[in-house]
């Protein structure tokens, strides 16, 4: 099945059974898109998640929210912080690392998710915001998944 | 990743559990509160190891974190004592499944030999496994392996069995919800390690009520019916006075009840 491009559904709309989401790993009280989507749609499992920050996790950890909702969603810890300084005296979006969503990635292949589900991925880099470069996202997203056994959806739209 | 288990508090299951895992080539550490292994009753209290992908958490679980949690991590989470364990609740027909033993044996693909079994049934449902509805484990069997287990201690320990039984006939009835059940509270400290096996080798219904250092009151009721204890587990617990935490499985035939303030079933 592999990797195919979306560029209808949203990760709140999307038919796929595990949505993979990039956070931070800063237990802190704000946050950016798409995580206010999520406390909406699945507030079971931003909670879940929210706790899970709380208790610590670090670059490349992933782990799961299941069973309260119809899909699953498979967290990726890929950022320091939700914002960092501009230079200017104000704040930007922190940067998703290449090498933290790499490692999750991994982690996602190694616990065979991608055979046991089919996947959402948004596409980083699409936004702004998202201060990641889409075309490397692309590639890592291509490089772990073009052969993967179920379909994985990348969300351009997401 | 090679998987690591972590092992729970000490019983004859956990320790089977270890020993089967040493003679496979297999990697276990224990639970640890502070620097000491994990008891039973603080098995889920634990503050070490940090859970991580790869371990498989037997019967115990980190403080910080619920096994749900555990289980979002991709850690695998076997045992059967609370709602939501895979075993628990199992009937005695599945008894090993249900049980952690059996379940650490499927999780590895390994053939379970009688001796698994038995420890698997005692652990799960001791009076089902006694009235034989246990496939493949006979009456016999688990009185023979339960009293080469106390006989590490006790000379002879089917005496003993015996004089505690004597005891607890002498015990006084107590009615609730309906039927009889002799109250054990009293019994000499001495026959206390034999009451488990008096109750559930003679078929004997039983309440034993114990205060707590902390002043609270321990209520543990065995060997009623299902859905005695399931009744008990829903509505009569809250009757007898205020509860602090209320635990068990029907279907295993226990159920135990932790009161600050306690008035009694005549409340």
């Amino acid at each position: 099945m592999g990797l195919t491009v979306d560029d209808y559904h949203t990760i709140i709309t999307t038919p796929r059974k595990m949505i993979v989401l990039p956070i931070h790993n800063s237990p802190v009280n704000f946050y950016r898109y798409p995580l206010s989507d999520i406390e909406l749609s699945y507030p079971m499992y931003y909670s879940h998640m929210r706790r899970m920050l709380d208790k610590g996790v670090d670059r490349g950890d992933i782990f799961v929210s299941e069973g309260a909702h119809e899909v699953s969603i498979c967290w990726i810890v890929a950022a320091r912080s939700v914002h960092v300084d501009d230079g200017e005296g104000g704040r930007k979006a922190a940067r998703f690392y290449t090498g933290w969503l790499k490692d999750g990635f991994e982690e996602i292949i190694r616990r065979g998710y991608h055979e046991k589900y089919d996947i959402a991925i948004p596409a980083l880099g699409v936004y702004e915001d998202d201060a990641t470069n889409p075309v490397i996202f692309w590639k890592l997203a291509r490089k772990y998944f073009k052969d993967s056994p179920n379909r994985v959806d990348f969300l351009l739209n997401w | 990743m090679k998987r690591i288990f972590v092992l729970g508090g000490f019983d004859t299951e956990m320790k089977e559990i270890a020993e089967l895992l040493d003679s496979h080539g297999e990697r276990y550490i224990f639970a640890k509160e502070g620097d000491s292994r994990v008891s039973r009753t603080a098995a889920y209290d634990a503050t070490s190891p940090k859970p991580a992908y790869g371990q498989v958490w037997v019967e115990c679980c980190h403080k910080d974190y619920s096994k749900t949690e555990l289980v979002s991590l991709g850690i695998e989470v076997i045992d059967h004592h609370s709602e939501g364990d895979y075993g628990y609740g199992l009937p005695a027909k599945q008894f090993f499944e249900a049980s952690s033993i059996g379940q650490v044996h499927n999780l590895l693909n390994w053939e379970p030999t009688i001796r698994s079994k038995i420890i698997a049934a005692a652990d799960h449902c001791l009076m089902l496994g006694y009235m034989g509805k246990c496939p493949g484990v006979r009456r016999i069997d688990i009185l023979s392996f339960r009293l080469e287990f106390y006989s590490n201690r006790y000379k002879d320990p089917m005496k003993w069995v015996q004089e505690a039984h004597e005891e607890v006939k002498k015990c006084a009835d107590l009615e609730i919800m309906g039927t009889t059940v002799k109250d054990i509270s009293t019994v000499a400290k001495r026959y206390k390690p034999f009451l488990s096996e008096v109750g559930c080798y003679y078929g004997v219904k039983t309440i034993n009520i114990s205060s707590k250092e902390d002043g609270s009151t321990k209520i543990f009721l065995s060997n009623l019916s299902k859905e005695h204890l399931a009744r008990f587990m829903t509505t009569t617990c809250y009757q007898w006075g205020v509860v602090k935490k209320v635990y068990g499985d029907p279907t295993r035939q226990f159920v135990g009840c932790i009161y600050s303030d306690y008035h009694g079933p005549n409340s």
